[in-house]
């Protein structure tokens, strides 16, 4: 972790935007569950937790886009599984791998445009980036390799409208108002360009 | 279970997952939900009705991806198998949904019995003190952390303010969360500027308020718990 970059005011202040994405999911996650029990005898269960994916990777997203400074998107991540597995997240350690792979996932289009470029575009390739990774992970932790191309490529497509939905436009527009508000000044992002 | 190291209790698990996930045993799957789900119960500080509470969502999402694997197997699914021969796609259908689910189980039996053996100030005091997580992740986790319930009441009330001004609004609606986050702002300001000016600095060497201790028996259970699973993969 490049500690010079992060004040503790930035730590807690990720920590405190995963508990509300968290809060935000639990109550997503009823909907979902609901969803899922549903669709259970027709084989589709998966498909009520790939509506809320993107929610995982709002934390994430919402902070690098604030801080836009590098290695922000991977350390939020984590941070963020920090708080599930303190939260007692059903599944524990693992929830902390798929916090680094998916912060990977995220860096990378913020990284390509070498931390200057902070727009609509690179949110959404960030979202794609995480959705990217965390949808290979799947094939190693949930074993979709033995489901069939057809069911993998619509989970795909519906996790993917879920992460640039959530974790693309809805960040960006909710960092930029948060910007008017004017509680970013100490940010990047609050700071007037130019 | 309770009395391990938390941090490597933590590293021990997490091997262990990994692991595993480059297996398909359904019978070690099944043999290391089991043995978890054992090791949890006869933990005495575990709270017995919650441990059962809590393994209802397993045999919902296990019950989940049966289905998915049973229907959509990679190996073609039932409607198309049935053509090439309907006995032999059975078994792989089977096997596949077999597979995916109690993969489900073996991971929930892992997560289940840290989370409900472990303290979660423990935890990150042990990161901090074996891991060298820097002071400032620590305790600003924890000073996060422990706002969950007042971030938790805060999503009813805004929908309750909003409802009161006839808006209504769905679980995720961004007029729901805006104000929550930016609560969120000016929340990390005021506790980030409350640690500090009582003194907390992330760089100066300090003492150890909460010793979390790392004794023998944390080097053997991390040995002992992935030598057994290895062991799984190899003979069962």
């Amino acid at each position: 972790m490049n500690s010079y970059i992060w004040k503790l005011r930035d730590i807690i202040m990720v920590a405190l935007l995963s508990i509300v994405f968290a809060v935000i999911y639990l109550g997503a996650v009823y909907f979902a569950s609901f969803l899922s029990s549903l669709l259970t005898p027709i084989g589709l269960a998966m498909f009520g937790n790939e509506i809320v994916f993107g929610v995982w990777f709002m934390a994430s997203t919402l902070a690098a886009y604030v801080m836009q400074k590098p290695g922000v998107a991977i350390v939020a991540e984590v941070l963020a599984a920090l708080i599930e597995v303190l939260m007692g997240n059903m599944y524990g350690p693992m929830v902390f791998v798929a916090g680094i792979i998916q912060g990977v996932g995220a860096e990378i289009p913020f990284a390509l445009g070498r931390y200057k470029k902070f727009n609509l575009m690179t949110m959404c390739l960030a979202a794609t980036g995480s959705c990217v990774t965390s949808f290979l992970w799947g094939f190693v932790r949930s074993g979709f390799g033995l489901l069939s191309i057809r069911l993998l490529s619509v989970m795909f497509l519906i996790r993917l409208i879920s992460s640039v939905v959530f974790s693309g436009v809805i960040c960006k527009l909710i960092g930029d108002g948060l910007a008017r508000t004017g509680l970013l000044k100490s940010y990047a992002l609050g700071k007037p360009r130019g | 279970m309770s009395r391990l190291n938390p941090g490597y209790k933590f590293l021990t698990l997490l091997i262990a997952s990994l692991v595993l996930s480059i297996t398909y045993n359904i019978r070690l799957n099944i043999v290391v939900f089991i043995v978890s789900f054992a090791a949890t119960a006869c933990t005495r500080s575990v709270n017995k009705k919650k441990l059962l509470l809590r393994l209802l969502p397993f045999f919902l999402t296990a019950a989940g991806m049966f289905m998915s694997g049973f229907l959509f197997s990679s190996a073609g699914d039932v409607a198309n198998a049935a053509a090439a021969g309907e006995r032999a796609v059975y078994v792989t259908s089977w096997d596949s949904a077999l597979k995916l689910s109690s993969r489900v189980l073996a991971f929930g039996g892992i997560g289940i019995l840290f989370a409900l053996t472990t303290n979660s100030m423990d935890f990150i005091m042990s990161l901090m003190q074996q891991f060298h997580l820097p002071p400032k992740f620590a305790y600003g986790l924890l000073a996060a952390y422990h706002f969950f319930p007042v971030v938790h009441s805060e999503y009813e009330i805004v929908r309750s303010a909003l409802a009161v001004r006839g808006i209504k609004t769905g679980p995720l609606s961004k007029k729901r969360f805006f104000p929550m986050l930016v609560h969120a702002f000016e929340r990390s300001e005021s506790i980030a500027m409350a640690m500090e000016s009582r003194g907390f600095d992330s760089d100066a060497g300090r003492g150890q308020a909460f010793p979390v201790p790392l004794g023998k028996i944390d080097f053997v259970f991390l040995f002992t718990v992935n030598a057994g699973v290895i062991a799984g993969i190899v003979w069962i």
